[in-house]
């Protein structure tokens, strides 16, 4: 039934005023709260933000105009060259003409495009002529071929473009009553045929069904690539552009005069595939604004209520689960959530159609930080680190790299020509580079860098078109800058560009090819992408080193980065074996300030760390550390990130007392470091803790975790991850603190948080571990069968993992024997503590905490099999390790002298066992006096010998 | 073409909200707007309609062409939104009875993203019947592309209200629109 809207008018008035302030998002159900009658809310519900008529409604009366027009009397333009047939149509932009034009095989019919702008200036119309070239170059069987340009008479500007007969995507789609599955076949083509334009650096900027035509025999073509950017000057404001854009499929930071980057391309195909299946569009940007009004702004952003596009209940009822998060993705307000490329997109989508799972993930956050954190997650996981940290934060500094090349130039004095060219290489660069080290990331400022650096790329393609040398550098620069500001997923696309121009230019054996790479290589570790990155540098490094060229800076940071990757695919051997290569040719190569020769020194440090060769990292880190801070002054925020891996090395040697101050001081940098809230002060936070859980200070590690979850909510969801990661942290002091129940349900939440927020990566991100550390938690909780299936899982994928000896093998072997002496099997619980404390010995690990236990195990294992001899020097070994703790590890003491005290009061000697008992009991006093199961049980073991000594 | 010499007290009588009086106005404005189509359109060889500065322009001609001035020249706009209005539903009127027997293919814009102008004009005169400044807000956006500043300069409220009530005029006409399917 229709029912009159203005009949009930009076009714609904009322209802809109208070509907108006609610978030636009929030409408439906707010409607279905407050109106009760159905009809009135349904007439409401269909006339609002969703509604066709509305983008309609605010295009006001040019809408109308051309068709107005259309009726005055014709007088078609002419154009030199073409024969104009007749008027076609007119959109915001351009009116268009059928022609046809003489070519010497015959005539051809092509779209002729009026702009809707003079150009008269000379410089502008060079300009215009260039961007007409450079989108000539475009060709692909989905995009409509640009054929030429030029100016009328008049001075208007004209494209000539493949003449396209067809209706555009979504009439075509209705007209044929195409089901879901054929108009995503569609769809991929004009993914395809984005990305492939976007390879060629060219951004189509106005994307929507009009632009997308598809011919009689289904073929699809895209029209208008790029032609929204002929119509802004340089120096004309943005907002022009803006006005002309319809507004539906404008990305917001397009409409708010924002830099045209592939992102609103990405954007614009997710407005087109929501209306092309569901025929939804998305909330107007004003209503979105008006939201924003209401609620406080930074409550929005901060509870995330605001980053969506659409209506998501809407959304999600019209495309179903899967297509409604693809949509979501792609729609993001903020671009860096968004997909990072339109091939991500279609990727998504035909997994979508081959039902696998999808990529997209349904809770979106910024990917950057994710792959930051999830770097960093291991390393924060109490002493089972087996990521990089940081790596990425050791970058050579532009500025050095700049000098190198310049010494490199004048060394190999090159030709005049390509001097010339360098020396304006430089000048782009110097521009760049103080672009980026006047803006903090973060800051109002860095927005503007972003815009710069996309600029930056157009121009890398468009002025130096002709010097192939200069584009390679300018375009891995402006890549190397956008994944230094926080934007991996953008960097992506200069990037390949930058590596196919390098290698047809100057070959695989030439250092800036191999630069480009190690780039590339940086940019997808970030990305998470460990695998591809590993193998597709290894092959340009060995492609490098069969030419001539080798013993250059770019080899040497080439094969740190390459020794840092292997060591992330646990190759360790290979891992070392290359870092340390890459260390002696730095130290051969390069001069000793140099900031290269330090990322070399970190990354091996590093790699030792992670290896279990804490020993062998420590004098690497602290001459990493001094250097870093020569080189940049003692508190910068990069020396508190050194400081971090190197505290982290002391942990693995017992060496608390100075790692807990060295995160202290590190927290101290951070606080003149960073004026807002930041993702490594919650790990520095994390890191703290640690330290202080490991000293038994198990309160204070409990308020520091509990400091850098209250940070990590400030920062959600980006910090996401490393909240998980704390969680699970806390979760395991309460494991310490014997409230078993609710360590159990903590690292529970902790591990399933890690599984929705990494995927398919949390394989290669301390799954093992953390499956480890569940099963300690179970088998106090006397859930013997689930700890037994979980410890076998961890324990197989570590050994999966690493090819060599690895701490986390070590550790899940020593739960496993945990888990079997519970059981009652002391024989197999030997076996397995002994294959432990093999491995630590392997890695020659002496003093850290979890070897030290496992061994205190082995030899508790074997006293109660009665193999006093065997279990003497476990004891021992412990208890050395233990002494040489600082501060003192008081329980730890306590637990393996009266440990040892048993083994020789059974073998005889009486005075040892006096001499430990007393050790033991002097110890005592040592531990901090609150809750916890280590505690309880020294106190016990004292008691125990004390009654044995009497006895 | 020339506008007669009575064309000032026509517009004081618009200005007093006499509706013969627009009418009378109306032929004389419309012939300006095509004049100017049609020159600019020579002059570009495109269709070169700004709206806005079409509208302008129209208005400038007709004063310097009669002598008129207004105290406010934010009126003015109102009543050539007025004409605009009519301009259009005219074409209207005059493109249904020719009906075209073929679609044309548009390279620009889909035929579907036109709203239809015969039937927002009934609803906007049910609008304006039930509230007359909702009227005239939803008429000043919808034909003189007015900022909700100058709106608010012609109406008398401030620009918040005039955003809040182009809203509910929006969704009104929206539900009309609708309701005519």
């Amino acid at each position: 039934m229709i029912v009159d809207f203005a009949q009930r008018w009076h009714e609904i008035e009322p209802l809109l005023d208070r509907l108006f302030d609610v978030p636009a998002a929030e409408r439906t159900d707010w409607l279905r709260g407050q109106c009760e009658a159905a009809t009135l809310r349904a007439l409401v519900t269909q006339a609002l933000d969703n509604a066709p008529d509305i983008e309609m409604l605010e295009r006001g009366v040019a809408q109308w105009l051309p068709a107005l027009a259309d009726d005055l009397p014709d007088t078609l333009p002419s154009v030199s060259g073409y024969r104009v047939l007749r008027f076609v149509g007119a959109g915001g932009m351009a009116s268009v003409f059928e022609a046809e034009r003489e070519l010497p095989g015959g005539s051809q019919t092509v779209a002729l495009k009026l702009l809707r702008i003079d150009v008269h200036d000379p410089d502008e119309r060079r300009r215009f002529l260039r961007e007409q070239r450079i989108l000539a170059r475009l060709q692909h069987p989905h995009i409509a071929q640009l054929l030429d340009a030029g100016f009328t008479s008049a001075g208007t500007p004209f494209l000539a473009l493949e003449f396209v007969s067809g209706d555009n995507l979504i009439a075509h789609c209705e007209r044929r009553g195409l089901g879901a599955r054929e108009r995503l076949a569609l769809f991929i083509d004009v993914c395809a045929a984005v990305e492939h334009a976007h390879r060629n650096l060219i951004v189509h900027r106005d994307l929507k069904p009009g632009n997308v035509l598809v011919s009689a025999d289904g073929c699809v073509k895209l029209v208008d690539f790029g032609i929204a950017k002929l119509l802004t000057g340089e120096g004309e404001e943005t907002r022009t552009e803006a006005r002309r854009l319809t507004r539906t499929y404008a990305a917001p930071e397009q409409l708010a005069g924002g830099a045209a980057t592939t992102a609103i391309d990405v954007y614009a195909l997710g407005v087109l595939l929501a209306e092309l299946l569901g025929g939804v569009r998305p909330l107007r940007a004003d209503d979105r604004a008006i939201d924003a009004a209401v609620v406080d702004h930074d409550t929005v952003d901060r509870a995330g209520v605001d980053t969506r596009a659409f209506d998501d209940a809407t959304l999600r009822r019209k495309l179903g689960p899967d297509l409604h998060a693809i949509v979501c993705q792609a729609t993001q307000l903020d671009p860096i959530r968004r997909y990072a490329t339109a091939a991500a997109l279609r990727d998504d989508i035909e997994r979508h159609l081959e039902g696998k799972p999808l990529r997209a993930r349904a809770d979106t956050f910024s990917y950057r930080v994710l792959t930051f954190a999830k770097r960093h997650a291991l390393a924060v996981a109490a002493g089972a680190a087996s990521t990089a940290i940081l790596v990425g934060a050791t970058t050579v500094s532009l500025h050095e790299t700049h000098l190198a090349h310049r010494a490199a130039q004048n060394v190999r004095a090159q030709a005049l020509v390509a001097e010339a060219e360098a020396q304006r290489a430089d000048a782009v660069k110097s521009f760049l580079e103080g672009l980026f080290e006047s803006a903090s990331p973060g800051t109002k400022t860095s927005e503007t860098a972003e815009e710069l650096l996309a600029r930056g790329r157009e121009r890398a393609d468009r002025d130096f078109a002709m010097q192939p040398a200069l584009r390679v550098e300018i375009l891995a620069l402006v890549g190397d800058l956008e994944r230094r500001s926080g934007h991996p997923d953008r960097a992506q696309q200069p990037l390949e560009a930058a590596a196919a121009l390098a290698k047809a230019q100057f070959g695989a054996t030439d250092r800036r090819t191999l630069h480009v790479e190690y780039l590339i290589a940086k940019e997808a570790d970030e990305l998470g992408r460990v695998r591809d990155a590993t193998s597709r540098l290894q092959s340009a490094v060995e492609a490098f080193d069969s030419g001539p060229n080798r013993g250059s800076q770019e080899e040497v940071q080439a094969l740190a980065w390459l020794a840092g990757l292997n060591e992330r695919i646990g190759e360790s051997a290979k891992a070392i074996d290359v870092g340390a290569n890459a260390l002696a040719l730095a130290r051969r190569v390069l001069p000793n300030d140099s900031n290269a020769l330090t990322e070399a020194i970190l990354n091996l440090g590093w790699i030792f760390t992670d290896a279990g060769h804490a020993d062998r990292a420590e004098p690497l880190l602290r001459e990493a550390l001094a250097r870093k801070r020569s080189q940049l002054g003692a508190r910068h925020a990069d020396v508190a990130d050194v400081m971090t891996i190197l505290s982290w090395a002391l942990n693995r040697r017992g060496r608390y007392g100075q790692s807990e101050q060295l995160m202290r001081d590190a927290l101290d940098i951070d606080a003149s470091a960073y004026t807002r809230p930041h993702p490594h002060v919650t790990w520095h936070l994390n890191d703290l803790a640690n330290v202080l859980a490991l000293e038994g200070k198990l309160g204070e590690a409990s308020a520091f975790y509990a400091k850098s979850i209250a940070l990590d909510r400030a920062l959600a969801p980006a910090a996401a991850l490393t909240e998980a990661v704390s969680l699970g942290n806390l979760a395991r002091i309460r494991f310490s603190q014997g409230a078993y129940a609710e360590a159990e349900v903590g690292f529970r939440d902790a591990i399933e948080r890690k599984q929705r927020l990494l995927g398919a990566d949390y394989g290669d991100n301390g799954r093992n571990y953390d499956r480890a550390c569940l099963a300690e938690i179970l088998i106090e909780r006397g859930r013997f069968d689930e700890a037994r299936m979980l410890v076998d899982e961890a324990l197989a994928e570590a050994r999966r993992r690493h090819r060599d000896a690895h701490p986390d093998i070590a550790f899940a072997l020593t739960v496993e024997a945990r888990l079997m002496a519970a059981l009652g099997n002391r024989e197999a619980a030997a076996v397995r503590a002994g294959e432990a404390v093999a491995t630590y010995t392997a890695l020659a690990d002496r003093g850290s905490d979890k070897a030290t236990r496992a061994r205190l195990l082995f030899g508790e294992i074997l006293q109660s099999l009665d193999r006093d001899d065997e279990a003497k020097p476990q004891f021992e070994s412990a208890l050395a390790a233990a002494r040489a703790i600082e501060p003192n590890a008081a329980a730890l003491i306590v637990r393996a002298a009266t440990d040892l005290a048993r083994v020789d009061d059974s073998l005889g000697d009486k005075a040892a066992a006096h001499r430990l008992r007393a050790e033991a009991e002097a110890s005592l006093a040592g531990i901090p006096s609150e809750q916890s199961t280590e505690r309880d049980a020294a106190i016990r073991l004292v008691a125990d010998a004390s009654a044995r000594t009497k006895l | 073409m020339s506008a007669g010499p009575d064309i000032t007290e026509f517009l004081e009588r618009a200005a007093r909200g006499d509706s013969a009086a627009v009418d009378a106005l109306i032929p004389r404005i419309y012939a300006s707007l095509r004049q100017l189509a049609r020159r600019q359109r020579v002059r570009e060889g495109a269709h070169t309609l700004e709206t806005t500065a079409l509208v302008h322009e129209a208005y400038l001609t007709l004063a310097r062409q009669n002598g008129v001035t207004f105290s406010d020249r934010a009126h003015l706009y109102a009543y050539m939104s007025r004409v605009m209005r009519h301009i259009l539903i005219d074409h209207a009127r005059r493109k249904n009875a020719q009906k075209r027997q073929s679609s044309e293919m548009t390279a620009g814009e889909a035929r579907s993203e036109f709203v239809d102008v015969l039937a927002l004009d009934e609803a906007l005169n049910k609008l304006a019947a039930l509230d007359q400044r909702l009227g005239r807000v939803a008429e000043l956006r919808l034909f003189a592309e007015l900022s909700s500043r100058e709106i608010a300069e012609i109406t008398g409220v401030n620009a918040r209200t005039v955003e809040r009530d182009w809203l509910k005029a929006r969704t009104f006409l929206s539900g009309c629109l609708m309701s005519d399917r």
